[in-house]
């Protein structure tokens, strides 16, 4: 049975052909102080998808998309809390 | 209503892993405990995680201990109805349907497995895709 939340998509596997320098840093590792630098650009990048995604699920159009993301199941979100 | 971010298998797989591509889930972790927000992890995801997972001892016990710090949503017999039907629907794994469906209604779902989403035509608004970090 195909495993889709596992298995690499045909653009993931695209994406590990074009970006090779990428995978061979998953593959060996990357050093300490380097690797600082990139949890920073991570946190970064982070809050601010946080904030906007925040910002998103809790305003009019977030929520009448999730309720009918649901409705096509019979469900509301007060169901699924 | 409440806030918070949801962690699919992929995700959990990843951070447990603790190499590269744990690096946006443990920032994350981290982001979500200085604003006091909730992870919220669903019984099924748990479960194919650690399926995924069970010839890797040491990426066990850190998913567990993440498990033991932020708990499990268990799934009643109604949402269990609702995760087969969802999943059957969109040809998915039970854990990536429960944990679309604990996404909706405020809440973020964290993942590296957000093309998939896309492609069933989830609400992408709400998804923390964690791959584009190193896209960026």
């Amino acid at each position: 049975m195909r495993r889709p939340d596992i298995e690499l998509s045909d653009a993931a596997a695209r994406y590990v052909e074009e970006h090779p320098a990428v995978i061979e840093k998953l593959a060996n590792g990357i050093p300490d102080d380097e690797q600082q630098q990139l949890r920073q650009k991570i946190r970064a990048q982070l809050r601010t998808r946080l904030h906007d995604g925040r910002v998103y699920a809790e305003s009019a159009e977030g929520r009448a998309a999730g309720e009918a993301w649901l409705a096509q199941f019979g469900l509301t979100a007060s169901q699924v809390r | 209503m409440t806030v918070g971010v949801v962690l699919d298998a992929s995700a959990l797989v990843e951070y447990a892993r603790n190499d590269l591509r744990s690096l946006p889930v443990d920032e994350l972790l981290g982001e979500i405990a200085d604003t006091g927000s909730p992870i919220i992890i669903g019984w099924f995801a748990l479960d194919e995680a650690r399926q995924i997972l069970d010839d890797q001892p040491a990426a066990l016990d850190h998913l567990e201990a993440l498990v033991a710090e932020h708990g499990v949503r268990l799934p009643d017999n109604a949402m269990t109805k609702t995760v087969d039907l969802v999943s059957a629907e969109g040809q998915l794994s039970r854990g990536l349907a429960h944990s679309m469906l604990l996404a909706v209604g405020g809440r973020q779902l964290a993942t590296y497995a957000a093309a998939t989403l896309r492609a069933v035509g989830y609400d992408m608004g709400r998804v923390l895709d964690l791959d584009e970090i190193f896209r960026g």
